[in-house]
């Protein structure tokens, strides 16, 4: 049973943005409304590292665990979605999830908050399927047209990956395997190869 | 094919508008004598006839063989090229019955000799293991045969494959090709074209058919990559300091060039500007550069005016150390001036990151449409402005250009930086 | 009856019919119960005809779960580079 998972490698992820405005272009997300972001880490220093973060859909997902009036569901994929008809813009979800994922439009003067919109891993919500209503209230439903994520599927370095967990599981292993993980990945050694004599030392004495 | 929105013209109509604006459209379009090369329609000149017109023109640099009827026939056969190697595999073109096999999609340039030729475009520049034919090649003779008394033509041995000269050679012309005994291979017509002729100045293209397609060889010669440019100011890269340089002492040390009373036409200032400004350093300690932030292109007009672009960047900024900010009271997200030898004063916001040491400041260059502290917003046509508008950092660049190209120095200068109160 | 007695009977029959109605209005407040999901329910992408979805190159029966998941498979591999560039 295939269940839909991200996964955003900080090894790769050259923040440049292309998953967020994939995915604000390919649902017309508003102005203010982040279903998806960069986090960088260390910023400018050594060690500096970038993740691609948006709703996770977790197994045991705490928005729905704390929704009052209990508009989330998983579906059959494991993908967390919520009705927003339902939903009352209270924002115990955003408190509840460890990721930030949960949006809330700002609306009006007093900065009234709207209903909850996140990510839908692209799998749109409850309305009939790649309808008017559907893409209105929830954006795009790639899953429905038998594709995966715009951030994922447009990740030029493919640092984020995103579809079936079992099978970014056997992509993210071959990947470590053949280049290593951490401190492995960098350096002269994977930039230009392994040195053919590494005790050569360079020439002294000459100065241009 | 994307048709130029709105009020958008094709290119070679507002050329045509320009010249006969400016009194030379007849020349444009070849009009002489009753004659006329290309044939205009509502202004937009024939885009077929001026193909065939720098066809006829670009003997010496590859354009020649890339023919409307070719290019047409590759547009109408795409499906015959492979995606990873770009070459036709097969193939017939069904209006013209042209053969595509063996060309490379678009027939890329260099693509010699005239179409009749067939030569398929030149995927890599400079690759000896494939055949001039197959669009291999060789480093061209194109700075004399010898200097100094070393010659510049390649060593024995490297060549493209399946030359019949092993050796190195130089560029062919009508003495070379007799003396090779390859000149009874033109054709009568192409040696009345070709006589007393190389191979850039025979229109015939016969000595490029004869010394491409029977013998493998390249027609401007095979010769070895130049490292020292003689004919360059300096004909081995040297460092000079740049004329707004943060340090006098390496001014001295590495003193940029004398000023030029006529380049390229233009006087243009170096060792005076630098002398002048030595001492810069004290009133703009930090060395400025400005560089692209990945998600934004150019002057960054059109993402700024994208909403899901604009939302990504809503503030031009300026990248200072830490420790340069302290030093300044300047604190993280707040508004400072920076300040450059024109008298340029830019309103920013300071972005305190160790992503530039402390004598440096990083500003990018996608920005437009404040200036000097001002937003420029009521000078815009209504609509046409920007989602999100800052200072254009060339607002704050100095005077400087390249001793060879005369590329204008853009990029970096030197300024300070102080809090905007 | 005379034709006047039916008419009103009918009337008086519909008049209390819509004054019993009144009665049992219906709560505009929609009533939880904790820890269910009660909202619309949501199609399968399976359910999807998969001619219907446009610029796409996986191809799925409709209904069938195993096929769309098959096809979904496929189409992760175009994430894996060490597999593209084979």
């Amino acid at each position: 049973m295939a269940r839909m998972k991200f996964l955003a490698d900080a090894e790769r992820c050259i923040e440049c943005n292309g998953c967020v405005t994939a995915c604000k272009q390919e649902n017309e997300v508003p102005w203010g409304v982040n279903r998806r972001r960069v986090v960088t880490v260390n910023d400018g220093v050594p060690g500096e590292r970038s993740i691609s973060v948006a709703c996770m859909h977790c197994s045991d997902a705490p928005c729905m665990a704390v929704c009052p009036v209990d508009c989330f569901y998983r579906t059959d994929e494991g993908v967390v979605l919520h009705d927003k008809d339902l939903c009352i813009g209270c924002g115990y979800c955003f408190y509840a999830c460890p990721f930030g994922a949960p949006q809330f439009p700002q609306a009006g003067a007093f900065g009234l908050r709207g209903k909850m919109d996140k990510c839908t891993f692209c799998a749109g919500g409850p309305e009939k399927d790649n309808s008017k209503e559907e893409f209105a209230k929830y954006g795009s439903n790639r899953l429905a047209q038998g594709k995966l994520p715009a951030c994922a599927e447009m990740c030029a370095t493919k640092a984020l990956l995103g579809g079936d967990g079992d099978v970014l599981a056997d992509i993210f292993r071959t990947r470590v395997l053949k280049r290593g993980k951490g401190s492995e990945v960098w350096g002269w050694g994977t930039a230009y190869g392994k040195p053919d004599n590494p005790q050569a030392k360079p020439p002294q004495g000459a100065k241009s | 094919m994307i048709e130029p929105l709105f009020e958008s013209k094709p290119d070679h109509t507002i050329m045509y508008l320009f010249a006969k604006k400016l009194g030379f459209a007849d020349q444009l379009v070849g009009k002489k004598d009753g004659k006329q090369n290309i044939k205009v329609k509502n202004d937009e000149p024939d885009i077929e006839d001026i193909t065939r017109e720098f066809n006829r023109g670009t003997w010496t640099i590859g354009y020649t063989g890339q023919s409307p009827e070719r290019l047409q026939a590759h547009m109408r056969n795409m499906h015959v090229f492979d995606v990873k190697t770009l070459r036709a595999r097969g193939g017939k073109d069904a209006k013209t019955g042209y053969v595509l096999d063996g060309d490379y999609f678009g027939l890329p340039w260099p693509c010699y000799g005239n179409a009749a030729l067939k030569h398929p475009g030149s995927p890599n520049l400079y690759d000896t293991s494939k055949h001039v034919m197959e669009g291999g090649g060789n480093f061209r003779a194109n700075f004399g045969v010898e200097r100094d008394g070393v010659s510049l033509l390649a060593e024995d041995g490297s060549h493209s494959k399946g030359a019949d000269i092993t050796t190195g050679y130089p560029e062919i012309d009508h003495v070379l090709l007799k003396k090779l005994g390859w000149w009874d291979e033109l054709t009568e017509d192409e040696k009345k074209e070709a006589e007393g002729k190389n191979w850039k100045t025979d229109l015939s293209g016969g000595i490029q058919r004869v010394v491409m397609k029977d013998h493998g060889c390249h027609p401007f010669g095979n010769a070895k990559a130049r490292a020292l440019v003689w004919n360059f100011p300096d004909a081995v890269p040297l460092h000079r300091e740049p004329l707004y340089s943060p340090r006098a002492d390496l001014v001295a040390k590495y003193p940029t060039h004398d000023d030029v009373k006529v380049l390229w036409r233009l006087p243009t200032l170096f060792k005076s500007v630098q002398e002048k400004n030595k001492e810069i350093a004290k009133q703009f300690p930090l060395i400025m550069t400005s560089g692209r932030l990945v998600e934004y292109e150019g002057g960054g007009e059109e993402q700024r005016s994208n909403p899901w672009l604009a939302e990504l960047q809503q503030d031009m900024f300026v990248e200072i150390n830490p420790k340069t900010a302290n030093d300044r009271g300047i604190r993280n997200g707040e508004y400072v001036w920076v300040k450059t030898p024109t008298g340029a004063r830019l309103k920013v916001v300071a972005q305190v990151t160790e992503r530039v040491g402390p004598d440096t400041v990083f500003l990018p260059f996608h920005f437009s449409g404040w200036w000097q502290g001002k937003d420029m917003l009521p000078f815009y046509p209504d609509g046409a402005a920007p989602i999100v508008r800052g200072e254009a950092v060339n607002t704050g660049t100095t005077y400087g250009y390249d001793r060879v190209t005369m590329m204008q120095e853009t990029k970096t200068t030197v300024c300070q930086v102080e809090r905007a109160a | 009856m005379s034709i006047s007695g039916r008419i009103l009977l009918a009337g008086v029959a519909i008049a209390f019919a819509s004054f019993l109605s009144g009665c049992g209005e219906r709560s505009q407040v929609v009533v939880y119960k904790s820890g269910k999901y009660q909202g619309k329910t949501d199609t399968k992408p399976w359910d999807n005809d998969p001619q219907s979805a446009p610029y796409t190159t996986s191809k799925w029966t409709r209904g069938d779960k195993t096929s769309w998941e098959v096809a979904i498979k496929a189409r992760n591999q175009n994430q894996n580079e060490y597999q593209r560039a084979q």
